[in-house]
């Protein structure tokens, strides 16, 4: 056996993995032996070196693109920051209306930069990413119009990462412009910020003011870092490889539509798939934050509880965090609050009221926001049904939102009571599970054969030609059921890990050899499983 | 200072009790016996091991165009040779590496034939890993054998009992026939292009070849017919590294006359795999070529030998009743 593999640009792919063993037992445990024995001031340019490294190592030349990025953003920032001394520099004396001329002019000159470096790196985004897709509906479109034209149909590699690490230097751009941040001088500091390596591959999509610093001013490896590290990346590893990759096969099966699935199976899977997607992408989280946390490092979080939501709105706060906040504030805000949709806002006010009013305006924004969020998954009709779907959802809630609420007054309901939680609760879940039918299924039009099986043709599904049997089923269950106690303690603020800190060693080892050996015992893989790539790696 | 040494202590204290157990599971899980009912997978590949000491020939190793194209029970019946299919779905270098490795402990073939698909089936790192491990502490290979286990099965005894035997000495029987689209697509078209191995699966090449030198076997390379799975590119990175390690190659692609594959008939996925018409013309070949050796004795009416005359009873019995 050789390291062949591993030593070659693009031989290292299955390391976009993070439970894969090159990755757990070569490459994380390589970076934090080497960044351990380091002196301080060396750690950071390890770091930065071992990122790169990573995305060669997967991607190969590749590398380019996340190196242009960070430069391209280097300088932007210092565009930026120049147009502001400059300003203050010329401002200072002058009288206020020439000062007031004077800011209106630089405040445009800063626009115009700030637009020009979200042309350039959304642009890039959207010619690698979408220019595939926008020919083929552009090819069907001459054709249906009786046009004898077929436009070559362009296929790109796409860098790895691409879609978090480009929405991570927009923000940089985005908070210097509004003076949120300082430019960073340090080109260094910056990369870093954009391409440290667990987070790459599927994110958290950070911002400088949360990252840039702590990876700057590095820390020793602690054992208490390493030791809680460590568990996270092991529970994530519970999840990966005893729910997600296990559920994989009779997902696959039902989605690749191999046989004539009745509706009670094709439902069975579309909750099958939200949860291996759940446990697929927080496991992946988990594998990054306690990456991370080894090196002393707090990553933002990308979910909370999501299934504990009432509403959908609620749901998205919860869920792929970093995503939404990221739309929050660099789709959402921006368009609600420029000058028209302020405009709109105050006429509707007077139109329809105080609710209702401020919703024409937010529903514009909010559709913007969604139709990106569907287009940021993928460039398929199917992606942009599924930002629509929860589009009209959020919307419909808004909407209907001061109507329950006289309802219940009416009624006499409380919408604080267990049982009306718990309905509220039910209903999101149920409504997220359909919108996942749509998000998996091959296209648009199979997401709606299956979503038509499943209304027309219901009937309880047998475990015959599910490619799991029962015993995978008690096993899911019981490891979901080990997820939900852990959960509950976190939703009540309680720490699990820093609870069983506290316990006897003994303890605390016992436990720890009871989930590797419940990963090596029921996890999926080796014999009769295929490894399954992290489902978010691809978006 | 102190408190580093303490954490290392107590990190190599943690491992050493985690191998020990991982060590006592592998005993309980590895399966009790080679049935599948037991948790052993890839049952008839693995009776290889259910023959009786050193009496097998020719081993043949490789992946699903091993099983599906060499029919020992017609070797025996034709030839009196014994050979045995080793041979699994997608099987890569690393688990045939492991294969021979095993089978040798109990078994002194003359002749290791090795289809060749298998060199250029790419092994990953991961996969790489798994086998080693699943070799040192077998409960990473046979984790999932809690399926099938009973309360008597939670023993340290991993003596695996080898109480199953396969009548077609690994050959799947397969008599359906599926044609490629017709007209079919010429595989082995002439070219001076040459398809590169992995580095690693040139590494495996390597230590079975050693093996093979260090237990006196001869290695003969073998690509059986498939439209799907070979092309002239292949064959001629298949003759280069023949012509490297110094064995004989034989591309049954190439022998129109004497391997008469019909493409209509002979195979059972479109031109992939050969079903029991083309494979019995495979076989007819392989046999002859093993006769001409001159290197096997004739085992026929040997009583030692009794049990290959009786899967051979066996096997034809079920052919019949598949041909009928």
């Amino acid at each position: 056996m050789t390291l062949e593999s591993l030593l070659l640009a693009e031989k290292g792919k299955s390391l976009t993995n993070f439970f894969s063993l090159s990755y757990m037992i070569v490459v994380l445990p390589f970076v934090v032996f080497v960044y351990g024995i380091l002196p301080k001031k060396w750690k950071r340019y390890f770091l930065l070196l071992a990122s790169f490294g990573f995305v060669w190592l997967v991607s190969g030349g590749m590398l380019i693109y996340l190196m242009l990025t960070i430069f391209s953003v280097h300088y932007f920032g210092i565009w930026l920051d120049r147009l502001q001394t400059e300003l203050k520099g010329k401002a200072g004396g002058l009288p206020k209306e020439e000062r007031k001329e004077l800011k209106a002019l630089y405040q445009k000159r800063k626009r115009g930069v700030v637009t020009l470096a979200a042309v350039l790196h959304i642009g890039g985004l959207l010619v690698l990413k979408y220019s595939g897709f926008f020919t083929v509906n552009v090819n069907a479109l001459l054709s249906k119009l009786g046009v004898d034209i077929t436009l070559t149909i362009p296929k790109y590699v796409l860098p790895i990462g691409i879609s978090f690490f480009t929405l991570q230097a927009i923000s940089y751009i985005v908070d210097v412009y509004h003076g949120l941040i300082k430019a960073d001088d340090n080109v260094v500091r910056l990369g870093l910020f954009i391409s440290f390596f667990p987070q790459i591959v599927e994110g958290p999509i950070c911002r400088y003011s949360q990252t840039a610093e702590q990876l700057w001013n590095v820390q020793p490896i602690r054992y208490k870092n390493l030791s809680f590290g460590a568990q996270r990346i092991l529970y994530g590893t519970m999840k990966k490889y005893i729910i997600a990759d296990r559920l994989n096969l009779y997902v696959k099966n039902v989605f690749d539509m191999k046989l004539d699935y009745n509706g009670g199976a094709v439902a069975f899977a579309a909750i099958c798939y939200t949860v291996q997607l759940y446990m697929d992408f927080s496991g992946s989280m988990d594998a990054v934050c306690g990456t991370a946390e080894i090196f002393g490092i707090t990553m933002p979080e990308n979910f909370k509880r999501p299934f504990f939501s009432r509403t959908i709105s609620e749901f998205w706060t919860r869920w792929h965090i970093t995503l939404g906040t990221w739309f929050r504030d660099y789709v959402l805000y921006p368009v609600t609050s420029s000058k028209r949709m302020k405009k709109i806002t105050s006429s509707a006010r007077k139109k329809i009221g105080n609710h209702y009013g401020p919703l024409v305006a937010g529903s514009i924004a909010l559709f913007c926001v969604w139709s990106c969020n569907g287009l940021w998954h993928g460039s398929a009709w199917s992606y942009i049904f599924f930002g629509m779907y929860h589009f009209v959802l959020i919307l419909s809630g808004n909407l209907i939102g001061p109507i329950v609420q006289k309802v219940n007054t009416k009624l006499h309901i409380n919408p604080n009571s267990v049982v009306y939680r718990g309905l509220q609760i039910f209903r999101t879940i149920i409504l997220v599970i359909i919108g996942e039918l749509f998000f998996r299924a091959k296209g648009l039009k199979a997401g709606l054969k299956l979503f038509k099986k499943m209304i027309t043709d219901f009937a309880l599904p047998t475990i015959q030609d599910m490619g799991i049997d029962g015993y995978d089923i008690v096993l899911v269950i019981l490891t979901l059921g080990i997820i939900l106690f852990v959960s509950i303690m976190n939703e009540k603020g309680i720490s699990v890990r820093e609870v069983l800190a506290k316990k006897p060693a003994a303890l605390r080892w016992a436990i720890l050899y009871a989930l590797i050996l419940f990963i090596v015992i029921f996890g999926a893989y080796g014999y009769g499983y295929k490894p399954v790539a992290p489902m978010y790696a691809k978006f | 200072m102190k408190s580093f040494l303490n954490h290392l202590l107590r990190a190599v204290i943690f491992v050493a009790i985690l191998l020990v157990t991982l060590y006592l599971l592998s005993r309980v899980m590895t399966p009790r016996t080679n049935n599948k009912e037991d948790g052993m997978f890839y049952e008839n590949a693995n009776a290889v091991f259910s023959e009786a000491e050193d009496s097998i020939d020719v081993l043949i190793i490789g992946d699903s165009e091993v099983y599906s194209a060499m029919i020992p029970p017609q070797i025996w019946e034709d030839h009196g040779i014994t050979a045995y299919c080793c041979s699994t779905p997608g099987q890569n270098m690393a688990s045939s590496l492991e294969f021979l490795q095993t089978t040798l402990d109990k078994q002194s073939p003359k002749v290791v034939v090795m289809e060749t698909n298998q060199f250029y089936r790419k092994i990953s790192f991961d996969d790489s890993i798994m086998n080693k491990l699943g070799m040192l502490l077998p409960i990473f290979k046979y984790h999932d054998h809690w399926k099938t286990m009973s309360w008597d099965d939670l023993t340290l005894d991993d003596e695996i009992e080898y109480s199953y035997s396969d009548v077609n000495k690994g050959y799947k029987f397969v008599g359906k026939t599926l044609a490629p689209d017709d007209p079919y697509v010429d595989n082995m078209v002439k070219t001076t292009e040459v398809q590169a191995m992995t580095q690693r699966n040139l590494s495996y090449t390597d230590s079975i070849k050693k093996l093979c030198d260090s237990e006196n076997i001869k290695l003969v390379l073998v690509s059986t017919p498939s439209l799907k799975n070979w092309n002239y590119k292949r064959h001629n990175g298949m003759v280069q590294m023949a012509e490297k390690l110094g064995v004989e190659y034989i591309d049954m692609n190439l022998l129109p006359d004497e391997v008469p594959i019909d493409w209509s008939r002979d195979t059972y996925d479109q031109g992939d795999h050969t079903n029991y018409y083309g494979a019995s013309k495979v076989t007819s070949y392989l046999g002859d070529y093993l006769e001409g050796l001159g290197i096997f004795e004739d085992h026929r009416g040997d009583p030692n030998y009794k049990s290959w005359d009786d899967s051979l009873k066996a096997f034809k019995k079920v052919l019949k009743k598949h041909l009928k």
